[in-house]
């Protein structure tokens, strides 16, 4: 038994020693595994040292002109293997610039000289190709003190239906290094209570699993009101799951204030929020949810948001396309028009710009790279553009992926139209696209569903619409919810929200999963996934924190501050001081947040991170604070030029000879929608007394109100 | 207790066998630390590239080694320090114990430098190492990375494995030089036939040009020493001078006499590949994988032009018979002609203007050689070119069907064109008709039968 045991083994040996290694499967993850062919490293364009691979090894081919060509014998000798620099300088043998990647004592070094010293081959030709990997772990995707770990699996597919285990040739990352470690052998360990994303790659092959990492609070006992909706249920089971709890109801003056600027951008008025103070029925906060989302303001509110992302500019798309789109956009809003379908419009789009505003999306992307890109960015939330050049560093994306996604729009034709700025948008019945690096004609390519057919003079951006739009279509659904979480909550579930990925995983997947369902369930109508949202107990909850929720950012135990944006601050201004911006061209009274586009020559807006809509990127919009914002709020023309001009409102009820308190309370009313306490309410009175002259005074206060967080932040 | 250990390490001192800055401590220096505190970068301000820099004091500092005083000697402290950000050689291995014996040693016995001239760079202090003999029969085809015709065409020296082998025109080894460190990537003959010129070496490590006696194999001179591959040597037409260009980013030119250095020039930001001579004799033309190629007057060392139009490595160059324009080739598979600004101010570096090229050979182009008026290149598409040098025409294209062809040599008298190729295989071709004369392999022991 034993002796037939042995025999087997030791066939095993030598069949195992009798395949050579193989270039593509193990010696190039090997150099993805070691971080040699990394961006930093010798994956970055011009290489390291005069040695360039391709990042991740997407190039085989080049990597083995590199290693084997590149003066002959150098990097590899297959005469004397031990001479070779690929084992030479990584194992520190010869000096490295790259420090210690290959130590000589590691199987990764042994299977590297391993195959310098059977030749340094290439693959035989139709050797099998890996088509897909899996990432597998026995532990559950929660893991407990006082043993947070688990061992992942990474099992590679091959073209010939062999399954091969490469735990040990692939690349683990881990999207949290904080939370979670993973060592390169792909054995997870959680370092501190939170979520984390481990990846594994394997040549251009992605795929993460997200872990959760729980550890208990002492002290902690779970409490929480019972849930409005299925948001608060997810929310809160998440919370329960981590042990943080979430923080009680914010006040009415709060939510008058939030529900304001998040719906339709400006302040409450005094006599707004007064009303709603003092309104006594148990469901006055839904009821102005309603009014909000039935407002005329809400329109021009929320398609300045999509103004951002259309990059809808004069500029871009001539004045004419400008208003155009614009007023598009807004009628969208005002009819709620039902996401796919407006998707579908902007995608489908052909004719005048002048005639069809949507066709004004082809102008701004002017070209195929620019219309997959951006398409790519705000209705997958894929930031593709590393594709073009090489495979996505994080993602799953390929060079092939981006070329096929390419051959849905490469046959837009963009054409001079006979009136002045008119471009007329066309489909071209033919014309394919080459992958530049294979050389290969690309179908196209759907995310999910792989390269399709389409009939000879389709036009295929239907058949990508359709596909995107689809109701079973996980991204569509998702990344708009998404969106519309983010512009209410502060914060995506997926953040940044166009960088949807797998090592960039959702906060809370279940809630994410809700919403994008109820989206789709609901006919993609975005109105009643706002509605829902805004009254959930978790959009209501207060911004103070408690012990067991202050530690949490992600997780929506409490409402996150956050500053206005350029154009709500620009408004708030405006609207407390009662002295209204104006703007060029525009008639007197649109408040900032209804400009159809930047206005370029305005500091503060700049100032507060106003985007010049030069590319669909979310990220053109900055949260950091900038020094610009200080100045602005100091000494800036725009805020001090309102604070002691006699029209100020707070100058003009002195004027009409309204007492201090009176003034005192407006200014509390107007700019944070709550009456002044009377520590706050004393102090101001006392300023205005010492005061020799009271305009100034008045103006003083005005500032202070003006530059509190309170007032800058919506909270 | 410093005291105690110091006394234990003199007394170690005493008793530990001799340590050798040329022997033991400068490979160390070149192999650990001088990438990052060397002529190209010196973190911290401090080199090691040669004994005089190693031991200066940076200002208002000791210096980093102290005589007679290891535990004293930042340099040796900062190998054995247990703090990861602090230990040297940084981010990679520690010095392993007798590494760290050696710098303790030798700091411990003085530190004392054992050679001439303290300011020669390292490598040219190392002393000649033995390389390990070559094979007898070799295992499987060596590509071929240099050739070059005995004066009168007898002969082929080709790039061996460890050694230079030496054949006949039709396919017959005739002898081995050994000696030769592991690979040879450039061979030149005096024109008088009465020296050959190997350049080669170790990656990453050494980097020699050794002169033989090609009859008796005896290894006459050790020319010249570099931290990294000799990429080309090439004499002068008078048989006076000896240009070197290596790996290491240098080019030094030698007076074959004595071999002593005529020129250094270190102007170059890359591999020096290729170089080539003014047909008189008074500029030095180089190739570089820093992109560009340069021209060097040979009395005063300066480079008087720079040509920077190829905007890829740079392989090969030659002159055109007059000696005013010049041909460099490399990546993006074209030769670029282009003429310097020589005749204006002396002494002044002028950039250069190309005045055309030739194109549609391949993506890689490796050495050029003039002979007369037609310049030859050999490519990564397996094929050797003539173009004629003042019209830029193609004249023929010389076919091997096979790999990548690597270098070449032209025996002008007798009109034979040699090429080396990836495959391991020597080609020959008559220059004037086209025609393939011979075609071998140059590995010994796997010799095929030769043409008749």
């Amino acid at each position: 038994m034993l002796r037939r045991a042995f025999i087997m083994w030791m066939i095993g040996v030598t069949l195992l020693k009798a395949a050579p290694i193989s270039f593509r499967h193990e010696v190039l993850p090997i150099l993805t595994r070691q971080g040699c062919n990394a961006g930093t490293c010798h994956g970055s364009p011009s290489g390291k040292g005069g040695f360039a691979l391709s990042l991740f090894a997407f190039d085989a081919g080049e990597d083995f002109a590199a290693l084997t060509r590149g003066l002959a014998g150098r990097r590899v000798d297959v005469f004397d293997p031990d001479l070779s620099l690929l084992l030479r300088k990584p194992s520190n043998d010869l000096s490295h610039r790259g420090g210690l990647k290959l130590p000589r004592n590691s199987r990764e070094y042994s299977l590297l000289r391993q195959w310098i010293a059977e030749g340094g081959r290439m693959d035989p030709k139709g050797s099998p190709a890996c088509v897909g990997i899996e990432l597998e772990s026995a532990e559950a995707h929660v893991l407990h003190w006082p043993n947070p770990t688990a061992q992942l699996r990474v099992k590679a597919r091959f073209s010939d239906g062999q399954v091969r285990d490469v735990t040990r040739l692939a690349k683990f990352t881990t999207s949290d290094e904080t939370i979670a470690k993973v060592t390169p052998d792909g054995r997870v360990t959680g370092l501190k209570r939170g979520q984390a994303a481990i990846m594994a790659r394997f040549l251009e092959h992605v795929s993460a699993r997200s872990f959760t990492f729980v550890k208990p609070v002492p002290g902690f006992k779970w409490n929480a009101p019972p849930p409005a909706n299925f948001i608060d249920t997810h929310v809160q089971a998440k919370l329960r799951e981590m042990q943080f709890l979430p923080s009680g109801p914010c006040t009415d003056g709060e939510f008058v204030r939030r529900v304001h600027l998040d719906v339709i951008g400006r302040l409450p008025t005094v006599n707004e929020t007064r009303l709603f103070l003092k309104d006594a029925r148990a469901d006055k906060r839904a009821r102005l949810i309603n009014v909000l989302l039935a407002s005329p303001e809400f329109a021009p509110f929320w398609a300045q948001k999509w103004g951002d992302l259309l990059r809808l500019t004069p500029e871009r798309l001539t004045s004419g396309g400008a208003h155009k789109l614009n007023q598009w956009l807004i009628r969208a809003f005002r009819q709620n028009k039902p996401y796919d379908t407006f998707v579908q419009d902007l995608i489908t789009a052909s004719g005048s710009t002048l005639h069809n505003p949507p066709t004004n999306y082809y102008r701004a992307a002017a070209d195929m790279g620019d219309a997959l890109e951006t398409t790519a960015q705000i209705f997958l939330g894929s930031r593709l553009a590393c594709a073009k050049c090489h495979n996505h560093p994080f993602e799953r994306w390929t060079q092939d992926h981006y070329y096929g996604l390419g051959a849905v729009f490469n046959r837009v034709e963009r054409q001079p139209g006979p009136r002045a700025g008119e471009l007329f948008i066309t489909v071209a019945r033919q014309g394919e696209v080459t992958q530049p690096r294979t050389g290969q004609i690309m179908q196209p390519w759907l995310p999910g569903k792989g390269f399709v057919e389409t009939p000879p003079g389709e036009d295929r951006r239907h058949v990508f619409a359709r596909w995107l739009t689809a109701r079973d279509n996980q991204w569509f659904a998702k990344v708009e919810a998404n969106r519309l979480w983010a512009a209410v909550m502060g914060r995506g579930i997926v953040e940044p929200i166009d960088d949807f990925r797998d090592s960039n995983p959702p906060s809370n997947a279940a809630l994410l999963d809700a919403l994008a369902e109820d989206f789709a369930k609901g006919g993609f109508d975005r109105r009643r996934l706002l509605r829902l949202i805004l009254n959930s107990r978790t959009y209501q909850s207060s911004a103070r924190t408690n012990v067991f929720n202050q530690d949490d950012e992600h997780l929506f135990s409490h409402y996150r501050p956050h500053l206005l944006t350029a154009e709500q601050l620009l408004g708030a201004v405006a609207q407390v001081t009662g002295l209204p911006e104006a703007f060029k061209g525009l008639p007197a009274g649109t408040p900032a947040t209804a400009l159809p586009s930047p206005q370029l020559n305005n500091s503060f807006l700049k100032a507060f991170g106003q985007p010049a809509r030069s590319g669909a990127c979310a990220c053109e919009r900055p949260v950091e604070p900038r020094l610009g914002q200080a100045l602005e709020l100091l000494n800036g023309r725009f805020l001090n030029g309102r604070l002691d001009n006699p029209a100020n409102r707070l100058q003009q009820m002195a004027k009409a000879g309204a007492k201090d308190e009176a003034i005192v309370v407006e200014l509390y009313m107007a700019a944070l929608s709550r009456e002044p306490t009377d520590a706050e309410q004393l102090a101001a009175r006392r300023h205005l007394k010492s005061a020799t002259r009271r305009e100034e005074a008045l103006a003083d206060l005005c500032w202070i109100v003006l530059n509190l967080n309170e007032f800058l932040f919506q909270h | 207790m410093r005291f105690v250990l110091l006394s234990w390490i003199l007394a170690w001192a005493a008793l530990a066998k001799p340590v050798s800055f040329r022997r033991d401590i400068a490979p160390l220096l070149r192999a650990k630390c001088q990438s990052c505190h060397g002529t190209r970068e010196a973190k911290g301000d401090y080199r090691v590239d040669s004994y005089a820099e190693l031991m200066r004091a940076l200002e208002d500092e000791p210096a980093r080694v102290l005589p007679a005083k290891p535990a004293d000697s930042l340099l040796f402290k900062l190998l054995l320090t247990a703090d990861e950000d602090a230990r040297m050689p940084q981010k990679s291995a520690p010095l392993n114990a007798e590494e760290t014996r050696l710098f303790r040693d030798w700091i411990a016995q003085g530190a004392r430098f054992d050679g001439e001239n303290p300011r020669l760079p390292l490598a040219q202090i190392i002393p000649t190492r033995t390389h390990p003999a070559a094979p007898g029969a070799y295992p499987r085809p060596l590509p071929i990375t240099a050739l070059a015709w005995n004066p009168n065409g007898t002969e082929l020296a080709t790039s061996g494995l460890r050694e230079v082998t030496l054949w006949s025109a039709n396919g017959k080894l005739r002898r081995r030089l050994g000696g030769m460190a592991q690979r040879t990537y450039a061979l030149s003959w005096r024109p008088d036939g009465k020296t050959l010129v190997a350049g080669g070496g170790i990656p990453g490590e050494l980097g020699e040009a050794r002169v033989f006696d090609p009859t008796t194999g005896t290894l006459l001179a050790l020319a010249h020493q570099a931290g990294d591959v000799v990429l080309d040597v090439r004499h002068d037409a008078n048989s006076t001078l000896l240009a070197v260009g290596d790996a290491d980013h240098g080019i030094a030119v030698y007076n074959t006499e004595d071999w002593s250095v005529r020129r250094r020039m270190d102007n170059h930001a890359g591999w020096v590949t290729a170089l080539a001579f003014s047909p008189d004799g008074r500029l030095l033309a180089s190739a570089s994988r820093d992109r560009t190629a340069k021209i060097f007057e040979i009395h005063s060392g300066n480079p008087i032009s720079t040509y920077g139009g190829h905007d890829t490595d740079v392989f090969g160059v030659a002159f055109r018979s007059d000696g005013k324009q010049v041909f460099s080739a490399g990546q993006g598979g074209k030769i670029h002609a282009w003429e310097s600004g020589l005749a204006d101010i002396d002494g002044k570096r002028f950039g250069a203007r190309k005045v055309g090229e030739m194109s549609g050979m391949g993506r890689e182009l490796f050495k050029l050689v003039r002979g007369g008026n037609a310049i030859f290149s050999v490519s990564a598409d397996g094929r050797a070119r003539s173009h004629e040098a003042s019209s830029r025409k193609l004249l023929w294209e010389f076919t091997s069907d096979t790999d990548w062809l690597l270098c070449l040599a032209l025996h002008a008298p007798s009109h034979r064109l040699a090429a080396g190729g990836h495959d391991g295989r020597i080609r020959i071709w008559d220059t004037r008709t086209g025609k393939a004369l011979n075609i071998f392999k140059a590995s010994p022991g796997l010799e095929e039968q030769p043409a008749p």
